[in-house]
C-alpha cells in the first residue's frame, strides 16, 4: 500500500504512543482477532464519518464513504507497510473517496490514479472543502478524544463534562457527578489537561 | 512550531472545545464490524480444512417435498446441507416471535467437544454437540445467520440461514 499524501508532520501532537496502539490493533487483526477490529472501527469511526460530513456530504453520502473505507481497509490491511500509519492512511483514503462523490456529483470524470487526484486536489487546495487545516483539525480531536480514553475515569468526566458537551457542565454539576466539591474542580481539571497533554504528546 | 505548555493546553482546549463531530450512524458502524467476519472466515488457513456446505433441501411446513405425494406434516422448516462427507440436518421452528433450531451433523468425524456456533448480526452463540453430533439455539430473532461447526481438523460453514 502506498502511503499517501498524510497530515501526520502537520499535526502538533506526537502521539507516538497513540500510533503504537493503532499498530498493535492492525497487528491483531491480522491475526484474526474480531475484537481488535472493533476497537478498530470503534476508535476511527468518528472520524472516518466527520470527513465527509465536514465536506458537505449527507449523512447517507458519508455513510457510504465511511463504509467503503473500512470495506477497502478490511480487504488492504495484511498490506499495510507501516501499521502505526494506520491513522493517515485512514484520513487519505476517506478523503479520496469523498472527493470521489463529490466529483462524481459535478459530472467529472474519476482520475484513473491516486497521484492524479492528489494533484487535483492539491491544484484547487483554498477552495477545496476538505482543504488541510479541516483535516488536521479533525484528526487533532480524534488523536485527543483516543488520548481522553487512555486516562482515568474521573480525568475523563471531568474534561469531557467541561469540554466535551454542549453547553457545558458547571463546575458545580461536574463536582455533583464525581463526587466532590466544587472548588476542587479546577485544580482537578488543571492537573487533568496536563495529563491528556502528556498522552498527546509522548 | 514550538509552544509553551500554556499554548499547548489552550490548543487541546480549544480543539474539544470545537469538536462538533457526532458519531456514525449505528448501521453503518454495526455494517463495518461485520466486515470483519468475512474476513477471517475466510483467512484461517492452517491445517484446517474448510468446507462450504451446499443446500440440498429446504422444506417449509406442510409442504411436500419434491418427489413426495404428500405433505410430511413435520411442523419444522427442514434444511439439509452437504458437506464433504457430512450433512447437517436443521430443524428450525417458531416459538411467539422466536426462532429455535435443533441440528445434527450427520456422518463422523463430529461428536461431543465438537462446538457450533451461530453468528447473527450483532450476536454470536456457541452450543458443544452432544453424542449424536446434535445442538441447539433457542430464542433466535429474524434475520440471517451464519453456523460454523468444528472439531480439531475441520469446519463446516453454512451460511445464509435465513430466519
Amino acid at each position: 500500500m502506498n502511503d499517501l499524501a498524510s497530515n501526520a508532520n502537520s499535526v502538533e501532537f506526537a502521539a507516538s504512543d497513540l500510533a503504537k496502539t493503532d499498530a498493535a490493533l492492525v497487528k491483531r487483526c491480522r491475526r484474526g482477532d474480531q475484537a481488535a477490529w472493533d476497537e478498530l472501527v470503534g476508535r476511527y469511526q468518528r472520524l472516518i464519518y466527520a470527513i465527509p460530513r465536514r465536506a458537505g456530504l449527507s449523512e447517507e453520502q458519508a455513510s457510504d464513504v465511511f463504509q467503503e473505507v473500512f470495506l477497502t481497509l478490511v480487504e488492504k490491511i495484511d498490506e499495510i507497510q507501516q501499521p502505526e500509519k494506520i491513522r493517515s492512511w485512514m484520513v487519505t483514503t476517506a478523503k479520496f473517496k469523498t472527493w470521489g462523490l463529490i466529483r462524481g456529483s459535478k459530472g467529472l470524470h474519476s482520475p484513473d490514479t491516486t497521484e492524479e487526484m492528489e494533484n487535483e486536489m492539491a491544484s484547487i487546495a483554498d477552495e477545496s472543502p476538505l482543504a488541510d487545516d479541516l483535516l488536521i483539525e479533525l484528526e487533532e480531536q480524534h488523536l485527543i478524544r483516543t488520548a481522553l480514553t487512555e486516562l482515568e475515569e474521573r480525568c475523563q468526566k471531568i474534561l469531557s463534562m467541561i469540554y466535551l458537551t454542549d453547553p457545558p457542565a458547571s463546575y458545580a454539576e461536574v463536582g455533583a457527578a464525581i463526587g466532590v466539591g466544587e472548588t476542587s474542580i479546577s485544580p482537578l481539571r488543571s492537573r487533568c489537561l496536563k495529563k491528556l497533554e502528556k498522552v498527546l504528546s509522548r | 512550531m514550538n509552544r509553551s505548555n500554556e499554548q499547548k493546553l489552550d490548543h487541546i482546549i480549544n480543539r474539544m472545545a470545537n469538536d462538533d463531530s457526532v458519531n456514525a450512524p449505528a448501521d453503518a458502524i454495526t455494517y463495518a464490524k461485520n466486515l470483519y467476519r468475512t474476513r477471517s472466515t475466510a483467512a484461517q488457513p492452517s491445517a484446517f480444512r474448510r468446507i462450504m456446505a451446499v443446500l440440498q433441501l429446504d422444506l417449509a411446513p406442510n409442504k411436500a417435498a419434491f418427489g413426495e405425494r404428500s405433505v410430511s406434516g413435520v411442523q419444522a422448516r427442514q434444511m439439509l446441507f452437504e458437506a464433504g462427507d457430512n450433512a447437517v440436518d436443521l430443524r428450525i421452528n417458531t416459538g411467539g416471535e422466536k426462532f429455535h433450531i435443533r441440528g445434527q451433523i450427520l456422518g463422523t468425524g463430529f461428536d461431543t467437544g465438537s462446538e457450533a456456533e451461530l453468528a447473527g448480526r450483532d450476536m454470536k452463540v456457541r452450543a458443544k454437540l452432544d453424542a449424536n453430533g446434535g445442538f441447539t439455539f433457542a430464542g433466535l430473532g429474524s434475520g440471517e445467520y451464519g453456523l460454523t461447526i468444528q472439531n480439531t481438523d475441520t469446519e463446516i460453514v453454512v451460511e445464509k440461514i435465513i430466519l
